[in-house]
């Protein structure tokens, strides 16, 4: 059964709305496909509008500002859409894994919302940085969301079932199969995720990413 | 954690199981052979579809001995989560010391199911590899069929080594009765130097029963039944390319 997590990231800012995302970094295969279906590869500086997607590729990794106040960093063979760059950011994620920061570079962050969507469940976040990722396609019947947070708390919440659960800073909940919530706990591989969102400021890279956790056998070809 | 004896235990495990049988094949047949075997593979992953190039190279310490040297070239479609399918051209060319050289082009489909072993711990895989072979020069129809078992160990996120046991059994299709003409075990320890590249190497033991058709025991000494046992070495590369945002 096809299921769809939703993740609410609520948080108030008092900054301008961005009409457009702006690409800050790339490495490896990224692109944008716009409104007309049309795939361009991006480079740095490049803006995303509303309703545009953005992928990386398998050595792809990308960070983009939704708005003043919203980052994210796009892992490998991740896949989100542009579903709201305004006061309100909302992204849904596809595939792969996306970190977000949530951090006023002037003023505070009263007054403002995010919104990312996953598969599944509905998470209402206050916290100031966090990860959502979804597992590889095949990898497991129903896919698994990850929910975790560095900065602040994460309310996780089962749509269908209505199971929910609150993850603390340094913590991280399993959605197994996008359905079975699971107790919020701290996992080791969380350790080597990257918090950095200026590339101005060093190494914005991740050690680890979802699809590293899971490992897909059956595609393992020899002869 | 995997204990380092419980790992030492599967494969010790797999080994025996592998002697046991390429003893029992070896009582079966009287005249043993050696023979050496090279492979290179490269696969390149796009999306559900992974063009492959191999190389494959082998020779016999036999009386007289032969050198073959084949290449293969066409790509995996992945089907479904647990089946692929292949389709590959061959071109291969084989002669004895004495410098009788042959040639030959084959058409090859190949059909692999997989089924991941969920209820034994660490990483199972059980496979069964078909594969049909047409060639175009003896018109020969074979059909190998090879169930296996491969036992992954994977540590920090990653596929450190796997170890493979097999028993594969090919038929010729175009004789009355699809008789069986060959048939063995083999062994595989496959270590992955990083997520792309994998060294390898493997024993087997193959009996080749009586037959006039097939191109693989005109290679021998003529009398169509023979057992080998040989040494496989070689190396993959698994690369891998995904069109990023392919899909909304």
């Amino acid at each position: 059964m096809h299921r769809t997590l939703v993740l609410l990231l609520m948080m108030m800012v008092p900054l301008a709305a961005s009409a457009e995302a702006v690409i800050v970094y790339v490495e490896g295969l990224v692109s944008v496909i716009d409104s007309n279906g049309t795939e361009f590869e991006a480079f740095i500086g490049d803006t995303v509008a509303q309703d545009e997607f953005v992928g990386t590729g398998a050595d792809g990794y990308a960070v983009i500002e939704l708005n003043d106040a919203t980052t994210i960093k796009l892992q490998g063979n991740t896949t989100v859409s542009m579903d709201s760059l305004s006061t309100s950011a909302a992204v849904t994620v596809s595939d792969g894994g996306v970190l977000a920061q949530l951090r006023a570079r002037a003023g505070s962050l009263a007054g403002r919302s995010m919104e990312i969507r996953a598969a599944a469940v509905v998470a209402a976040v206050r916290g100031t940085e966090f990860m959502v990722g979804i597992a590889p396609r095949g990898t497991t019947e129903g896919r698994d969301v990850w929910v975790l947070v560095n900065e602040g708390a994460v309310a996780v919440e089962q749509e269908e079932t209505g199971d929910s659960t609150t993850v603390e800073a340094g913590l991280a909940v399993n959605v197994a199969r996008g359905s079975e919530m699971t107790e919020p706990r701290y996992y080791e591989w969380t350790e080597r995720l990257n918090w950095n969102f200026d590339p101005d400021a060093g190494e914005t890279r991740d050690q680890i990413e979802i699809r590293d956790l899971y490992i897909d056998l059956l595609n393992e070809d020899y002869d | 954690m995997l204990g380092r004896a419980a790992i030492a235990s599967r494969a010790t495990l797999l080994v025996f199981a592998f002697a046991a049988v390429a003893a029992s094949s070896a009582h079966a047949q009287s005249s043993n052979l050696i023979g050496t075997r090279i492979h290179a593979r490269v696969f390149y992953e796009i999306g559900s579809i992974t063009p492959m190039l191999e190389y494959a190279g082998s020779g016999e310490l036999a009386a007289p001995a032969y050198v073959a040297n084949g290449l293969l070239a066409g790509a995996y479609f992945r089907v479904h989560p647990n089946v692929k399918l292949g389709a590959f051209y061959g071109f291969e060319d084989w002669g004895s010391a004495a410098g009788s050289d042959t040639s030959a082009s084959h058409l090859v489909l190949d059909a692999t199911p997989r089924l991941q072993l969920h209820f034994l711990p660490g990483g199972w895989v059980a496979a069964l590899k078909a594969r049909y072979d047409y060639s175009f020069a003896a018109g020969s129809h074979t059909l190998l069929v090879r169930p296996g078992l491969t036992y992954f160990h994977i540590a920090d996120y990653q596929i450190r080594f796997n170890v493979a046991l097999s028993y594969k059994s090919a038929f010729i299709l175009n004789e009355p009765g699809a008789p069986l003409y060959l048939r063995g075990p083999e062994a595989n320890f496959r270590y992955h130097l990083t997520r792309e590249i994998q060294a390898d190497v493997g024993i087997g033991f193959e009996t080749a029963l009586p037959s006039t058709q097939v191109e693989y025991l005109a290679r021998r000494d003529g009398s169509g039944n023979a057992s080998l046992w040989y040494v496989d070495a070689g190396f993959v590369i698994n690369l891998e390319h995904r069109l990023a945002a392919r899909s909304r």
